[in-house]
Order: C-alpha cells, then structure tokens, then sequence
C-alpha cells in the first residue's frame, strides 16, 4: 500500500487513526502494531514473513543479550550476522544470479525475488536497537508489542528515516496523544503527500520526457540533471514528511531527515542534511566502532570510503550507485583535507557544492557508470548541440513546473508557514491554503499514476 | 502559553475538518450508487471487487480495490476538469497527446507507425487486393487536424509527418486498388468552413461531405445530395477536450444530414445492427444529443456490423469497412447504393469475402483516418484472416 493511493488516503489511514483514538493508551501500542502489520502485508503478503522473522529473531536477541550479558558480544555478533544475511540475500539474489547465469555455459532458471518492502529500514533499525543495547544504552525490550511497533511502524517502512531505539524507546510507553498532535501531524502528512504527488511525480514526467528526447544537447542534458536532482529529493523528503507527519499524529516525535540539503555549503554539510538519519546510522554503528578520526590517515580514508559505498549501495544495488557512493567519500575526503583549508566564503562554497551533487546524480541516473561517463560530456557542450526544439519545447511545457520544483527545494515555504501559523489569521490562510493543497492532491491521485518509488526499494 | 493554546487549536480544528472530510469521502463510495459507466472515458467503470483468497493472493484485490476508489469517486469528473484546467493555467498546451492550438482549437497529435506496423499492413492489404479482383476497391485516407493545423503548435512542439504518411500509404497501394485522397480539396475549403470540430478529432458534417463528394465520384456514383443540412446541437464539447482536461474557449455544433424516407420518390431504407438484431428506419441515434456525447448520434455506438438497405435501384452495393470517422459520411452515401454494408475491424470477426460475395459487393471502401491507421492492428487482422479463409 502506498500512502499515495486512495486505499491508504480514504481507507487505511482513517481505519487506523479512528481505532487508535478510539482506544485507551495501553490498548494503542496494539492498534499501531496491527495496522503496521496490516500495511506490510497489504502491499506484499509474502514479505510480511520475512518482517516477522525480524521481529521475532531481533526480540528474542535482544532479550538473550539483555539476560545472559556475558555473552553479550557473540549475540550481537549473530545478530548482526543474521540481518545482514537476510539483507544481503534479498538485495543481491537477483543480481548474482544474472552474473552467474552470463558466466556460466547452462542457463539458470532465474527467479526473481522482489525485495521486501523496507528491509533496508528495519533491518538497520535492528541493528541499531542491539549495538545499543549492547552498549547499554537502555535495557532489553521486554514488551514484544512494543518491540512491534518500533520494528514495523508503517510510516517509516517505505522510505525512512532510520528510526533509533533510543528516540522511540521511552515513548512507546508514554507519549502525548492528543487532537492538537493529530492535526499538526496531519498537515505536516498533507504538505508531504502534495510534495510528492504534485512536485516529485511531475519532475519524474519531466525526467522521463527529456530522457526519451530523441537528440543530445547541452540543454536537454541539464533539464535531465535538473529534474531528476529535483525529483529524488522532492520524492525522498516527501516520503519522509509524511513518515514524520504520521508518527506525530500517532503521537511520536522523531528528528528531521531531510535539511533543505541543497543549501550545502560543503559536500560534508550536504551528508549532514541529506538522508541524515543514514550518516548518523554509519557514524554512529561503523566509523566510531572502527575508531573515526582516531584512526591514522590512510586508515581514516579507507573507513569514509567503506562507509559512503554503503551507502550507494544501501540506495541501490548496481555499480553506478557504488560509484556514486565513493564519488562522494572522495568528495568529503578531499573536503576534509583540503577544500577546508581553502575556507572558502559560504556563497562560494554553495555554488561547488550544488555542481558536485547534481554531477553526481548522473551517476545516480545512469544505469552504468559507462553509461554516466557518455553522459557528462553533453553537459559541457562536447559532441552536444546548444539546444533544439524538442528540448527547447520541454524547457517552455514545464518551466512553471521547473520553477515550483526548485522552490520547493529551499526553506521559504517552511519559513513562511511558521510566521504565518504564530497569528490567527494567518493560521487561517495556511489552513485554507492546505485544503487547496490537499484538493489538488486528490485531483492528480484520481486522475494519474503515480511515480512508484519502486524504482528504488529500500 | 497562550500562543502555544491558539496554535495547538488551529491543529485540532485542522485534525478534526481533515479526518472528517476524508471519512465522508470514505463513506461516499459505499453509501452513494456506483456509477456503471463513464460517458466521459468510453469505458465501464471499476466496482467494488470480490474478496478471494486467490484475488487476495495474486494482488488483484488490492489493484481492484484501488480501482474501485478511483473510478466511484464522488468527483471524479470534477477532478478531471481542475485538472485540465490547471495544465492550461500554467501555461501547458499539450496533454495526452492532444495539442491546444494558437486559435483555441484542440488536436491530436500524429505518431508514426513503426516500419514493421506499416509493412505488416501493406502485406495483408496486396494479399486481400490480389484475391479480389472481381470488385472494386478504394481506399480513403483522411487526415485529421494536425495535419493542417500544424503551424498553430505552441512554439518548439512538434508532431509526426501525417501528409508524408498518407503519402507513403496512398502511393503504395496495390495496383487495384484506388486511392481516395481528400486533402487538396479539404486545402481549398480550409479558410471558409469548420472541416474538423474544435474540440473532438473527428471531421464536421462539411469535411464528411467533401470527403463523400471525392468517394462519390471516385466509385462512379453521382454526387446526389437530397436531403436537408440542419443543426441538431450547439453544444458538443467532444473527446479531445475530455481526454486532455482542456477547457474549449467555445463548444462546438454537430450538423447532421438528413435523408427522409420519402414515398413521394419510392426512396426508404432499413438500417439493421447486426450485435443487436435490431433494425431502425434511421441512421442516427437521436437519443445520444440529450446524452453526455451527442456524437453518438452518428450511427450509434460502436457496433460490428451494419447493414443498409434502400431503394435505390442500382447495382451498385458498398461495403465499408472503416473507423469512426466514416460514421459521418454513411447518410450522404445513401442515395448511390442498393446495399451498403458497414463494418468496423475492431468488433467485425466475420470474413470479408463472404460478406461480399452474399451481398454481391460492387464497391469496397477502405475508410480510415491517418492516426488510427498509423496504430491499427484490427484492420491488418482482419485482411490477413479473411484472405485465409479464402485460399483454405
């Protein structure tokens, strides 16, 4: 199920939030536990096994870690072992398979296995909840409904953040639930769900528009970049606005994921703004483990870039999104030990910045890193033309489109609705102009298709 | 404090008003009758699907069900129309395909057919052609819109080649086989009269009747126009407008032709459909001007076969095998012919050769617009299909 669909939107999403007030507090870790459940299957009843096998190995881990403390380093060690298996087989299956049926004289009768909704989020989510543990941070779990819930909570399933332990924990047992939550949820939901049913899913027309463009030119080549920079953050940030929204209407509190990451000043800014919940997850459960800046310098090298080609990888599992993995440690490498240096004004600093990320999503986009180098010359000029009517025909369709995209990428909006909501009438307005907001979402989800964000599972 | 009160009262009211709204619309699609058929799209409309566990386990459900709400939401056409209206207001002239052209009118763009669509049907066309020599055949290759109106694209846009199109296809016909070419005269014509509605792909009643006027006298009939001219509509906002949500600065008038039966001359014919068994004494659907898409007033809803007899004595006998846009151009043809049989690819299974020799066919009138045959499968089948018959 998708939040951008109207089973989730007319059915589910009030089915769940009727039940869950409805209910006293003691009784609501149950709700949210069923109706998580009940969204995982809905979308694939197979993979709901594998969700469970999670729930139940992390629990049961846990609660060993948590009596029998003198074993405590070899049940993280299976712990750990255990989800990365999980993660690994379901991610690489298929990969590995088409590599061994090229290699291989026989043909293997592939099977494609769909990887499960989130696996990458729960199963990181685990692994954190039992490093921390291990650590001490806070006792076993021993309620295994709340366990549940912390595992499975929908909102976070399809696309983050990496929720920790540590920030949901002590508000499984008691959290504020109240009407004024709900609403300051809802709307938080509905900005998101407009962010991605209006912004993400028409950058990705235009994308695919200017893709199938049948010359190559230096415009068309930046609408490319352009739209796709504008349709992964549109569609990640939103995915996460409504995550946030959600588990606020639910009566949780979790940190933002998303920072306007386009106003880096710095490569190593953007990782802090971008997807942060996954630099603080690598920070926290692999460069500090392995000593971080304690580490000599080539060690300290080789540790960023393991831990940025996780980090493509965890995006996705081809070549390209390693490559964009290490083209970004070698950016905040080279940040770190030389641009810094530079002290460059912040301005300045912006304007690199911006050029990099948008030259790395051509890594990103590109189904090859064969296919990315191709790519880059047509962005300069080189065997390209300026531009032509087709390209100069998608620039005038969708420039009103462009623009709004690109608004959407900076904080004025955020700005202008926490100056508007300080006094009564402009509560009003950014009440009407959610309303609008929501209506012209319904229009879109009930008269087109959305961008699945299929094209990468997490 | 008292801030925080004023803004947590907003998010109640927001909370409250949001969930209520979405719960009405929930209860909508259960409490209000479904709807069976949207006029609008052409096309039944999802209902509320079967729960199995099979449908359970291979996700039909879940898509049904997703279907279900979209097409039984309560406003559904009015989403459409914000829609449309919306692209227009940011400045979009394009949707779906279809172009809002400088003047306010609405056309279809042109894509070319891939080689092997073309060749595919050039085939089964000689084929067909070879095997019947003992009747004369035409084919009639309109254009539509685009393919005059092509210097009213917004800036930049761009559409296929239709006239090198009809070109190619017309300039390739197998040897017996007559080309029927109405651009030159629809060029003259072009600045006096609407040829082709603002709104809808299809020729107005003057472009049917130059094009009728060109089979006509290509088939060796008189140009006998009988009957009486007369606007039955002025309000008929057609399918291009519906399939692309563009609001029409102005809607557009259907003209029908009509030809009476008339004792005084001994001229009457029976229309009969063939899918219904029905027969009529006319050859509109006058039940459709009331209804959601008067241009079903041309011969009715889609149907296999139509079979129209007069009493006309000759012996010439047409068989017609064609898309919508000859739906037009049937009332002016029939003062010229004894029998005229219509047929439409799309829904016809027969086998043409026996439709023309129990009718003892004279004439065969290919009859296609441009961008439907550039993405036509039903009509190469059935060439293809009924040329087996004929050589089992």
């Amino acid at each position: 199920m998708a939040f951008d669909s109207l089973t989730f939107l007319l059915f589910f999403l009030p089915g769940s939030l009727i039940l869950y007030y409805a209910v006293p507090f003691r009784a609501k870790n149950w709700i949210l536990a069923a109706v998580s459940l009940l969204f995982y299957a809905w979308g694939d009843p197979i993979s709901l096994i594998v969700l469970v096998y999670s729930i139940l190995v992390n629990y049961a881990l846990g609660r060993l870690l948590g009596a029998r403390p003198e074993h405590r380093k070899a049940v993280l060690a299976i712990d750990v072992v255990l989800n990365l298996l999980v993660l690994c087989f379901f991610r690489y299956y298929s990969p590995v398979l088409t590599l061994i049926d090229r290699l291989l004289p026989a043909g293997i009768a592939l099977r494609s296995l769909p990887v499960p909704l989130g696996l990458a989020i729960f199963t990181l989510q685990a692994i954190a909840y039992m490093v921390d543990l291990y650590r001490g941070k806070y006792p076993a779990e021993k309620n295994f409904i709340r366990f549940t819930v912390y595992l499975s909570c929908f909102p976070v399933l399809p696309a983050g953040p990496i929720v920790r332990y540590s920030e949901v924990g002590e508000q499984l047992k008691a959290r504020e639930v109240s009407f004024a939550k709900l609403g300051k949820g809802l709307i938080r939901f509905v900005f998101g769900l407009a962010k991605k049913v209006l912004l993400a899913d028409s950058a990705a027309m235009i994308f695919d528009t200017v893709r199938a463009l049948p010359d190559t030119t230096v415009l068309g080549s930046w609408l490319a970049v352009l739209s796709f920079a504008f349709r992964i953050y549109l569609l990640l940030s939103s995915f996460s606005d409504m995550a946030i929204g959600l588990l606020e209407a639910f009566g949780f509190e979790i940190p933002e994921n998303f920072t306007y990451p386009y106003m880096a000043h710095s490569v190593t800014n953007f990782w802090k703004r971008w997807f942060n919940s996954l630099g603080r997850w690598f920070g926290d459960y692999l460069y500090l483990p392995c000593g971080g800046r304690r580490v000599k310098i080539l060690g300290n090298i080789a540790l960023m870039l393991l831990i940025f080609a996780l980090t493509g990888l965890f995006f996705g599992t081809g070549l390209n999104y390693l490559a964009w993995g290490l083209y970004f440690g070698i950016l905040v490498l080279s940040d770190r030990y030389l641009f810094r240096k530079l002290k460059l004004p912040k301005f300045i600093g912006a304007v690199f910045t911006l050029f990099f990320v948008l030259m790395g999503w051509v890594l990103f986009f590109s189904g090859s890193v064969p296919e990315a180098i191709r790519f880059y010359p047509a962005l300069f000029g080189v065997s390209a033309s300026a531009a032509d009517n087709a390209s100069l025909y998608v620039l005038l369709r969708y420039g009103i489109l462009l623009f709004l995209q690109a608004f959407a990428c900076f904080p004025l909006l955020r700005k202008l609705y926490e100056l508007l909501t300080k006094k009564l009438p402009g509560r009003i307005l950014v009440y009407l102009a959610a309303a609008a907001v929501f209506v012209f979402t319904l229009v879109y989800l009930v008269t087109g298709t959305s961008d699945p964000l299929a094209f990468f599972r997490l | 404090m008292k801030k925080d009160r004023k803004r947590n009262n907003f998010y109640v009211v927001f909370g409250i008003t949001f969930a209520a709204i979405v719960l009405a619309m929930a209860v909508s699609l259960f409490v209000l009758p479904e709807k069976a058929y949207s006029d609008r799209e052409d096309r039944a409309l999802a209902h509320f699907p079967v729960f199995t566990s099979e449908s359970l386990k291979t996700g039909l459900f879940r898509s049904e069900i997703e279907e279900f709400a979209r097409d039984q939401f309560v406003f559904r056409d009015l989403a459409s129309n914000i829609r449309g209206g919306t692209g227009q207001i940011l400045g979009n002239r394009e949707s779906n395909g279809i172009f809002l052209l400088e003047s306010g009118r609405m056309a279809e763009s042109f894509t070319a057919p891939d080689e092997g669509r073309t060749i595919a049907f050039r085939n089964a066309l000689t084929r067909f052609a070879a095997s019947r020599q003992d009747v004369n055949l035409y084919f009639l290759l309109a254009p539509t819109a685009i393919g005059f109106y092509a210097d009213e694209l917004p800036k930049y846009a761009s559409t296929g080649d239709q006239n090198a199109y009809i070109d190619e296809i017309l300039g390739t016909l197998p040897e017996n086989v007559e080309a029927i070419d109405v651009r030159a005269a629809f060029r003259e014509e072009l600045n006096r009269t609407e040829l082709y509605y603002r709104t809808d792909p299809h020729w107005t009643m003057d472009g049917a009747r130059i094009a009728a006027a060109a089979l006509l006298l290509k088939t060796g009939c008189s140009v006998r126009l009988s009957g009486v001219f007369g606007k039955v509509t002025d309000s008929f906002v057609g399918a291009l407008a519906q399939k692309s949500g563009f609001t029409p600065e102005l809607a557009d008038g259907i003209t029908v032709y009509q030809i009476g039966q008339d004792p005084e001359r001994d001229f009457y014919f029976t229309v009969r459909y063939a899918d219904e068994q029905t027969e009529s004494a006319s050859v509109y659907y006058t039940p459709a001007l009331s209804g959601s898409d008067p241009y079903q007033v041309f011969p009715g809803k889609p149907t296999s076969r139509i079979t129209i007899r007069t009493s006309i004595e000759t012996e010439k006998r047409l068989l017609l095998v064609k898309d919508s846009f000859a739906n037009e151009i049937v009332p002016l043809l029939l003062d010229s012919y004894a029998i005229i049989e219509i047929v439409d690819p799309e829904l016809y299974q027969g086998d043409l050769n026996a439709l023309i020799e129990e009718q003892e066919i004279t004439d065969v009138v290919f009859l296609y617009n441009a961008n439907t045959l550039s993405q036509d499968r039903a009509l190469t089948e059935l060439l293809r299909k009924s040329y087996q018959k004929g050589h089992k």
